[in-house]
């Protein structure tokens, strides 16, 4: 319970930090944010005058606005945000968690193909993250000839960037794991195991990772962040509706609303609710608490 | 387990092959453009991205060809009566709405009543200021009723803003952003929120042929290079607004062919004509003397027509002959004008930075003009920025801008009537000529006024007409009869065929 409370205290603490700092960054830009938060469109200068609201209060809605999860409506659509954010949260956790399912097999993978691998994962870490979806798209769509570019259907439309998702998420994960495993290899256990003739894999998938996991679990919630942060270019390659093409469209738009929202909300949320479940695992997992 | 994985991934691609073989097959036309628009309603928006989607949803009276020139739609004719206080409007009989609903007079005046009641939250109110009523004559006849003559109300009526809705459903406050529902020659189907919006063909269309699309799905792409190579493969069939460098990809690629449509835009380098240097004509007409137009639309517009006046050149307003003015002056004898000035202060040159072709746009000036002596130093301010200091509030000397298509000339140059614009440029004289336009509806009589006042422009030149830019669409091969209307900027798809 103790640790609960410590991860849950963390978790908004960090949510304070994070949506202050959206706020000053929203009314750093240009235009002005409070009216567009408020609701209000005015015309004259008069009119502005009448209705300017102080940076505190402005302060005080946004954050009740955060806890009572009732922004105003979207400033482009008109919409209530919580209908397009939802979903659009909903979709991005989907392709996160996918893409790190993938990683997760292509870690498996490289573990087995050792040499190989290692050129694999740092060609596929060293370009920009969105060349490498349009790389991967050109192979796949032009060379190979296997996958579309666009597609009506979503599910179609998300291999390429699924495969690109696992491909940087797998290169990191090995890069960081190859580590830990490397040093472990130095360790009685496994040169007795080895002077007893288990094969290689053997040694790493039977007697390393399950040492090794409590310590490297914590390196899947790096790669998620990363992964949130690579799906936010590729959604918006790939029109996949997903919060962070929603976050870089509402930017795009001066949604300002939306902005907060998507960005304040979602973001946060989504990053400090896997880091935090990140620790609780390897708290778990190190048996250093039995229940919670 | 590796070969295993091998399998796995051979049948996931080869599922994937038939799932997007299927959706090429299809008689549907997947046309994706460069966002995704606010709403449905095209009541309550001016993003050209909803009207690009709405123009196959709903009808309206008239409609405009791709020339400009005004033809009947729903209504079958229209008459001027009362010296021009009133336009009575034939209706058609034989139209019906997708959700099955006859189009009746009462629908006409539902919509315009609905834009009206909504005053100030309506974008296009202003432009319905001089309608004072519409009365029902009968179930198929009604008249608009103006307070004054003003014969550009009918471009009014074929812009996409004025689209007819069905009165029962605007009665029950129906949401026409989400759920459009019009008497178009297609039927809305689904708006997958930032992927696409589907309509199949209406199969009840009279106001022509059925269409020969089974359907339309306008899909939002955002990423030029992902558009074009979709294009290239053959998963969509027309991309819009094309730029360098997707550009010349594209027009080297194998079953791809691009369109080069007019735009209606305006582009100029505008000039503050309060400016103490400015004011003086000599130095305007050096300034245009040493522009030269083709130039500058090739290398910052990729490519357009240039202009001598204030009219894009396809609109059938552009005069056919204008009086050149009575001094031409050379580039050498401009130079030397503008060499006076070399040691004044500096003159700024405001372009918006959002829009690299400006940008490029006002490097060339900048070029041109320092090189002849005249002092002049960039700047370049965000959208709203230059809209409240340059637009607004006149704060400028030069500034690069584009005046967006209208389809009546009148809604180009009635800021001229008086200075009250953004050149601080205008008369009473121009102003009795706009005024006479609006109150005459004979076609050549407008043209010669209107011809009066770009000749005045031209001689005057408060601007650089600079040109009108192209658009490049570029289109499967297989695809023919995509008809673009260049002052409203939206798609005909109803002669489309995809063979």
């Amino acid at each position: 319970m103790k640790l609960l409370i410590e991860s849950l205290l963390q978790f908004l603490l960090s949510l304070y930090i994070a949506t202050s700092v959206i706020f000053l960054c929203v009314q750093i830009l240009p235009g002005n944010a409070n009216q567009l938060l408020r609701g209000l469109t005015v015309t004259s200068t008069e009119e502005s005058e009448s209705i300017e609201v102080s940076v505190f209060e402005s302060y005080m809605q946004w954050m009740r606005a955060i806890v009572t999860f009732d922004f105003s409506p979207s400033v482009y659509t008109g919409r209530d945000i919580s209908d397009v954010l939802f979903p659009a949260t909903r979709q991005s956790i989907v392709f996160i968690l996918l893409g790190v399912g993938g990683a997760t097999l292509l870690c498996f993978l490289f573990l087995n193909l050792q040499r190989l691998a290692s050129i694999v994962s740092v060609l596929s870490l060293a370009p920009p993250r969105f060349v490498l979806a349009l790389l991967l798209a050109y192979f796949f769509s032009d060379v190979l000839n296997v996958l579309p570019v666009w597609s009506p259907n979503i599910f179609v439309r998300s291999l390429v960037p699924f495969l690109s998702m696992s491909l940087i998420g797998g290169g990191l994960l090995f890069q960081m794991i190859d580590q830990k495993v490397r040093e472990e290899y130095n360790k009685d256990y496994v040169r007795t195991s080895l002077s007893f003739g288990a094969s290689r894999r053997r040694v790493v998938f039977g007697h390393i990772l399950p040492n090794i996991l409590p310590n490297t679990i914590v390196y899947f919630g790096a790669v998620i962040s990363i992964l949130f942060g690579v799906s936010a270019v590729l959604e918006r390659i790939f029109s996949i509706p997903g919060v962070g093409s929603l976050f870089v469209d509402s930017v795009i738009t001066k949604d300002i609303p939306m902005i907060q929202a998507s960005s304040g909300i979602a973001i946060s949320l989504m990053l400090f609710q896997l880091n935090a479940c990140m620790y609780i695992s390897r708290r778990l997992l190190s048996g250093k608490i039995t229940i919670l | 387990m590796v070969k295993i994985g091998l399998i796995c991934i051979a049948i996931i691609f080869r599922v994937t092959m038939l799932f997007s073989m299927g959706g090429a097959e299809s008689n549907y036309l997947n046309f994706v453009i460069s966002g995704e628009p606010d709403t449905l309603d095209p009541q309550k928006t001016t993003g050209t991205l909803t009207f690009q989607i709405t123009r196959s949803l709903y009808d309206t009276l008239l409609e405009p060809t791709a020339s400009g020139e005004l033809i009947p739609a729903l209504a079958k004719s229209w008459t001027f009566e009362d010296d021009g206080l009133s336009i009575q409007f034939e209706l058609r009989d034989d139209v019906y709405f997708h959700h099955g609903k006859q189009f009746t007079a009462d629908d006409v005046i539902a919509t315009f009543e609905r834009i009206l009641e909504q005053g100030e939250d309506s974008p296009h109110v202003a432009d319905f200021r001089s309608l004072e009523s519409i009365t029902k004559e009968d179930e198929h006849i009604v008249r608009f009723n103006l307070r004054e003559q003003y014969s550009p109300i009918l471009t009014v009526l074929a812009s996409g803003w004025s689209a007819i809705l069905p009165k029962d459903l605007i009665d029950r406050d129906h949401n026409f952003s989400l759920e459009p529902v019009g008497t178009g020659p297609f039927v809305f189907e689904g708006w997958e929120e930032r992927q696409q919006v589907s309509m199949v063909a209406n199969q009840q269309y009279t106001l022509g042929d059925n269409p020969k699309l089974d359907g339309i799905h306008f899909v939002f792409i955002t990423d030029p290079s992902m558009q074009s190579q979709a294009l290239i493969r053959g998963d969509v069939d027309g991309v819009d607004l094309i730029v360098e460098p997707e550009l010349s990809i594209l027009q080297n690629s194998e079953g791809v062919v691009v369109k080069v449509e007019p735009t209606a835009l305006v582009l100029v380098l505008a000039m503050n004509t309060k400016h103490p240097i400015l004011s003086q004509l000599e130095v305007r007409r050096a300034v245009n003397a040493l522009i030269e137009k083709e130039m500058i639309l090739r290398s910052a517009y990729g490519g357009g027509s240039p202009i001598e006046t204030f009219m894009d050149i396809g609109s059938s307003f552009y005069p056919d002959s204008l009086v050149e003015a009575d001094s031409v002056v050379s580039a050498d004898e401009a130079q030397c004008i503008l060499s006076q000035y070399a040691e004044e202060d500096e003159l700024r040159i405001i372009a918006p930075q959002n829009f690299e072709p400006h940008v490029s746009a006002a490097q060339l000036y900048h070029e041109v003009l320092s090189m002849a002596g005249l002092p002049v130093r960039l700047e370049f301010y965000e959208w709203s920025r230059w809209l409240d200091s340059v637009y607004r509030g006149k704060d400028f000397e030069f500034t690069v801008i584009g005046h967006t298509g209208k389809l009546d000339p009148d809604a180009r140059l009635s800021i001229f009537g008086s200075e009250d614009n953004y050149v601080q440029w205008g008369n009473s004289e121009v102003g009795n000529l706009i005024i006479q336009g609006q109150q005459t509806t004979d076609v050549e009589m407008r043209k010669k006024y209107y011809t009066e006042i770009l000749q005045r422009m031209k001689d005057e030149l408060p601007f650089v007409y600079v040109g009108t830019p192209n658009r490049y669409i570029a289109l499967r091969d297989d695809v023919k009869h995509v008809i673009f209307q260049p002052q409203l900027e939206t798609y005909d798809f109803r002669k489309t065929v995809k063979n």
